[in-house]
């Protein structure tokens, strides 16, 4: 067997056994399994979903819950490795097949995992770590009536809530800006917005 | 805020014992500010160019302060308004030296006011930088644009005991469409500041 290249390490040495017990499945029952896994790894939040359809299928097929959960426990990890390295389908597939997969099912898998790449990667990059997060804002503008040292004052005033988010709870952050400074800022983030275009 | 009362108009003549007209202007600049008809320095530096007892000195801080705050809430700009409000019999030159003064220094009064007003945390400086996103612990390889917004904030009001307020600075993250719907936002502020400046 070809030591592994790319998923090395997020794989855990059950894979073996796991594999060969996957060989053993009927085109139509791998075809299944393949299809409820990929659908729970494009809605990761579906998780009770995922485990009512594999308790389905193991019913259905004659095959006790616990160890098909373990199994497809592995069998997730494949997917998530080859998103973090950075594998082709045409390496994954290699992979799966130096793994003990035969060859039919690791072209249909590797398949499935190309079909979805797109979605698959733009969740991981949604998981990127992202620091004080700007999720809301708010704003009011309005005008100074009086004051106590002034009984007619008259010039605008703009405030601005944003909301951050910092880890599972946000926190908001209240400021006021004058009219200049309102205008620099706009000046400033439509330069950013440009910046940011650039790289599109 | 202080009512001009009779005895301030009497605290008033001790100004006519001023060495010259510039003692004068000092004087009414000096009680302007907030903290002046408690100030123990301002009333001992007062007696002394007046040649008056400190608490004839404090009456007439007093009742500068009451005067040139009333001129300032009530926006009195015209020589009229403010010559209106002495007493008939007050001593004509030193209402109308007096008079001048204030009205001088009345635009910078105001924007000192409208400065100080009550606001939430001001916004003093700020910056800001466009990433890229090249990799991370879940995604391999990736080209994702985000930006950074780096405010720092002032409590606009110093606190009383004469320190600074405290600065408090703000990082923020957003990504691409963040950035898209803020813009909007901005955006139509300004439009709305345009139809109210118009009117």
């Amino acid at each position: 067997m070809l030591p592994l290249r790319f998923i090395a390490d997020a794989l855990p040495d059950s894979v073996a056994s796991d594999f060969q017990n996957l060989n053993k499945f009927s085109e139509q029952q791998f075809v299944s399994l393949t299809d409820i896994l990929f659908r729970f790894l494009v809605e990761p939040k579906e998780a009770e979903r995922f485990l009512l359809h594999l308790s389905e299928f193991a019913a259905e097929n004659g095959m006790s819950a616990g160890p098909l959960r373990n199994l497809v426990k592995n069998l997730l990890l494949v997917p998530q490795g080859a998103l973090k390295r950075n594998v082709s389908a045409e390496q994954l597939k290699e992979e799966l097949v130096s793994l003990g997969l035969n060859e039919d099912k690791a072209i249909h898998f590797s398949n499935q995992w190309k079909v979805h790449y797109a979605v698959l990667s733009r969740l991981a990059v949604g998981q990127t770590l992202m620091v004080n997060q700007l999720v809301d804002m708010e704003w009011k503008f309005g005008v100074t009536v009086g004051t106590s040292e002034l009984e007619k004052a008259g010039n605008i005033f703009l405030q601005l809530k944003l909301v951050i988010r910092k880890g599972n709870s946000t926190e908001n952050v209240y400021m006021e800006l004058t009219l200049p400074q309102f205008y620099n800022f706009l000046h400033e983030m439509e330069r950013a917005k440009a910046s940011i275009d650039c790289f599109s | 805020m202080a009512a001009l009362t009779e005895e301030y108009f009497d605290a008033f003549q001790l100004l006519l014992k001023a060495p010259s007209k510039d003692a004068v202007r000092q004087l009414c600049r000096d009680s302007f500010s907030p903290g002046a008809p408690e100030s123990r320095r301002l009333a001992d530096e007062a007696a002394e160019t007046l040649s008056v007892s400190v608490g004839e000195a404090q009456q007439l801080l007093r009742a500068l302060h009451a005067l040139t705050r009333h001129v300032l809430f009530h926006s009195l700009t015209t020589p009229e308004e403010i010559l209106a409000l002495f007493p008939d019999a007050f001593h004509p030159n030193l209402k109308n030296l007096m008079t001048k003064i204030l009205l001088e220094h009345s635009p910078a009064w105001r924007n000192e006011a409208l400065g100080n007003q009550i606001s939430l945390p001001r916004l003093l400086e700020m910056d800001w930088g466009v990433d890229m996103k090249t990799c991370s612990d879940s995604a391999g390889r990736m080209a994702v644009p985000s930006c950074l917004l780096h405010m720092k904030v002032q409590d606009a009001r110093a606190p009383g005991d004469g320190s600074v307020s405290p600065l408090s600075s703000v990082t923020v993250e957003l990504t691409r469409e963040t950035l898209d719907t803020m813009l909007d936002g901005l955006s139509r502020i300004r439009d709305q500041l345009s139809v109210v400046a118009s009117k």
